[in-house]
C-alpha cells in the first residue's frame, strides 16, 4: 500500500509517507491541508525516494510561515537540497529518532 | 532484458511506476541509495511528461521500457505529447529562492542522478527520453575475493600438452570462466562483466549466452568460447574467446569454434556472426578458417580496445569487420537492392550462399508515419538506428534523431539499418543524401530475421590506413567504403 497515512489533530497534520513522495502524494496531502492546519509533521522513515514535487511542497510550506517537522528523511533528500542549492537558505526541522537514541 | 510498461499520462501512474522502478533497480544490483536516486530521476521524468507533454489531453499514454544489460540499466520513455526541449528549461537557483520559480529543477536532478540523460526528438513520431545508470556491484578485486576465486598462477613457460574435452557451459562454470579471463588478460579485457562470476552465472542461468568450455581430464578449465543470441533476431554473435596461455597452440580454440557452430545449428540459429577487430588480423583469420564471410566494415565501432600483447597505443576507436556464417539453407528471398550498392550487395549474398531474388519496386505505399528504433552504445560512443517502417516524415524523423545524438552524445559513429526486404528502401535511400551516410555492409538476418543494408555516418576524424582487414573480400569492402568516404568528404 503506497497511500500515505494521514492523521489530523487540532492544527497538526501528521503524515506517514510510504515508499515515495511525489506529485500524487503531494496532491493527496494538499487535500487535507486547510487554512487551519499550522503544523505539518511528516514521517519519512519508510520513504525510499522523494522528488522535486515533494521537496518544493515542503519548502514552500515552511516559507509560507507554517511549521514543518520531518522525521527520518532519506539520504537522497539532503543530496537534493545541495543539488538545488537550497541547503544554505533552508534548514527544515528534522528529527532522527535513530540518532537520538544513540 | 527489456520490461515494458504502457501507462496512462495520469498522476496516479507515478507511484506504481516508481515503486516498480525501485524494486527493479535493487534487482539489477544497485545499492539502496543508488536505487533511490535512479527512482527519483524516473519520478521526475514521468511527472514532467504527465504535466507538460499532456497538459490538457485525456486518454494519452506513455511507453516505458526498463532495459537491463550486464553493465547498466536504462529507462526509455516514449511519448507523442507536446514538443519539448530540455535545454530551454535550465534550473536557476536564484529564481527559485527569490521568486519561487523552480522551473528545470527536476531536469537538474535527473542529470545528477543518472550517468546519461538523453533526449531524442523524433519529429512527428514523438519524443524519447533515456535515463541510464551504470551498475557496479563491487570493485573487481572485491568481487573476486568475495567469490573466493584465487589469483591464478602465472603461466608456465613451456606449452603443456594435455588431454581435454569440450562441453557446453552451465552456470556452475561461471567462476572458472572469470579465472580464465583473468589468466589471459589480467585486467585488460574490455568486457568487464567477465570478471564477475555472479554476473556470468546470471547470464548463463537466463540463457542470455550459449557457449562451450574446455577442461582437462583432471577438470581444470583451459578455454572458453561463447555465442550471444541477438535479442531481436534468430542469430548469435561469437565472442569472448579465451584459451589459458599455458595450453595454447594445440587446437583448443579451433575445436571450440567447431563445437560452437554445432551448438548454433542445434539451436536452429539462422547464422552466427562475429565482429572482428581490425587492429590485428587474428580474429578475422579464425573466422575465415571456419567459413565466415566478411559482409561489412563498421568504422570506429568500439572505444579503446586494449589487448594484452597487442598494440596498446592504438590511436583511434577500433573498427570491426562483420563476419557472417549462415547455418541454414534458405529459400530465395525477395530483396530490393539500391542501385548504388547493388553490385557489392549481390556479391556479398553470393559469397554467403544466401539465395535471393532481386526485385524492382513496383510502387509502394508509405506507412502513416515512420518507425525507427534506436540503440545507443554509451561505452563505445556509437548508436544504431534501425528503420522498421518508412513514412512521409522519414527524412525529418531521421534528421531530428541525428541532431539529438550529435548534440548530446558526441558519438564516434552512427549506424543506420535499412530493411532490404522493404520495397521502399531503394527510393528512401535517396532521401538520405546530404546526411553524411556511407556504405557499411550487409547485415543478414540482423533484425526480426530479415536482411538489412547497414550504412554509417562517421563523426570524428580517423586514419583508414590503421584499419587492418584480412580477407580479400573484406579488403574489397574497405576499398568501396574508402572511395565513398573520400567522395563524401
Amino acid at each position: 500500500m503506497s497511500i500515505p497515512k494521514i492523521h489530523r489533530e487540532n492544527a497538526t497534520l501528521t503524515v506517514k509517507i510510504r515508499s515515495g513522495f511525489n506529485l500524487w502524494v503531494k496532491n493527496i496531502i494538499t487535500t487535507h491541508t486547510s487554512e487551519e492546519i499550522e503544523t505539518l509533521d511528516i514521517d519519512l522513515s519508510d520513504c525510499n525516494y522523494i522528488d522535486t514535487e515533494g521537496i518544493i511542497f515542503l519548502y514552500e510550506w515552511q516559507q509560507n510561515g507554517r511549521n514543518l517537522q520531518l522525521k527520518n528523511p532519506p539520504e537522497v533528500f539532503f543530496e537534493m537540497l545541495d543539488i538545488l542549492e537550497l541547503s544554505d537558505s533552508w534548514q527544515p526541522n528534522i528529527i532522527n529518532p535513530n540518532e537520538e537514541s544513540l | 532484458m527489456d520490461l515494458q510498461i504502457h501507462i496512462p499520462a495520469d498522476e496516479q501512474a507515478i507511484n506504481p511506476v516508481c515503486n516498480f522502478a525501485y524494486s527493479w533497480c535493487l534487482n539489477c544490483g544497485l545499492s539502496e541509495q543508488e536505487a533511490s536516486k535512479f527512482t527519483t530521476a524516473v519520478s521526475e521524468l514521468v511527472t514532467d511528461i504527465i504535466l507538460f507533454a499532456f497538459p490538457q489531453s485525456e486518454n494519452k499514454f506513455v511507453d516505458l521500457t526498463f532495459r537491463q544489460t550486464l553493465s547498466d540499466i536504462e529507462l526509455i520513455a516514449s511519448e507523442a505529447g507536446e514538443p519539448f526541449d530540455p535545454d530551454k528549461h535550465r534550473y536557476n537557483p536564484e529564481n527559485a529562492l527569490n521568486n519561487g520559480d523552480f522551473e528545470g529543477a527536476g531536469l537538474r536532478i535527473i542529470r545528477r542522478f543518472t550517468d546519461d540523460f538523453l533526449f531524442i526528438n523524433k519529429g512527428k513520431e514523438g519524443k524519447e527520453f533515456r535515463l541510464r545508470k551504470e551498475v557496479n556491484i563491487h570493485d573487481i578485486d572485491e568481487l573476486i575475493e568475495l567469490s573466493r576465486s584465487l589469483k591464478p598462477k602465472e603461466p608456465e613457460k613451456e606449452p603443456t600438452k594435455v588431454s581435454y574435452s569440450i562441453s557446453q557451459i552451465t552456470p556452475a562454470d561461471a567462476e572458472d570462466i572469470a579465472k580464465l579471463i583473468y589468466r589471459t588478460y589480467e585486467y585488460s579485457y574490455t568486457k568487464e562483466d567477465l570478471y564477475f562470476p555472479k554476473k556470468i552465472e546470471k547470464t548463463l542461468t537466463g540463457k542470455e549466452k550459449l557457449g562451450v568450455i574446455t577442461r582437462s581430464d583432471e577438470g581444470e578449465a583451459l578455454g572458453y568460447f561463447a555465442i550471444l543470441p541477438k535479442e531481436d533476431s534468430n542469430i548469435a554473435e561469437v565472442g569472448e574467446a579465451v584459451v589459458s596461455p599455458d595450453y595454447r597452440k594445440q587446437g583448443i580454440m579451433s575445436n571450440m569454434m567447431e563445437q560452437l557452430i554445432k551448438v548454433g545449428r542445434e539451436h536452429n540459429l539462422e547464422a552466427l556472426y562475429g565482429k572482428a577487430v581490425t587492429i590485428h588480423p587474428v580474429s578475422q583469420r579464425v573466422n575465415q578458417k571456419f567459413g565466415f564471410t566478411s559482409t561489412g566494415l563498421m568504422l570506429l565501432e568500439t572505444n579503446n580496445v586494449v589487448f594484452k600483447g597487442f598494440d596498446e597505443e592504438y590511436p583511434q576507436p577500433v573498427s570491426v569487420v562483420i563476419d557472417v556464417l549462415p547455418l541454414q539453407e534458405n529459400d530465395p528471398k525477395d530483396v530490393y537492392l539500391p542501385a548504388k550498392y547493388h553490385q557489392i550487395l549481390t556479391e556479398t549474398y553470393q559469397r554467403l550462399g544466401i539465395s535471393i531474388t532481386p526485385k524492382k519496386s513496383n510502387g509502394y505505399k508509405l506507412a502513416e508515419k515512420s518507425d525507427a528504433d534506436l540503440e545507443i552504445n554509451y561505452s563505445d560512443s556509437t548508436s544504431d538506428i534501425i528503420v522498421n517502417k518508412y513514412g512521409p516524415d522519414f527524412k525529418s524523423v531521421l534528421r531530428e534523431m541525428l541532431n539529438s545524438l550529435l548534440e548530446q552524445e558526441n558519438p564516434n559513429a552512427i549506424y543506420l539499418d535499412l530493411p532490404l526486404e522493404n520495397e521502399a528502401t531503394p527510393l528512401q535511400l535517396k532521401e538520405l543524401e546530404g546526411l553524411g551516410f556511407i556504405y557499411c555492409g550487409l547485415a543478414p538476418y540482423f533484425h526480426q530475421d530479415a536482411d538489412y543494408l547497414r550504412l554509417q555516418k562517421i563523426c570524428t576524424s580517423f586514419d583508414f590506413d590503421l584499419v587492418d582487414v584480412h580477407s580479400d573480400f573484406g579488403q574489397q569492402i574497405k576499398s568501396f567504403i574508402t572511395n565513398e568516404y573520400s567522395k563524401n568528404s
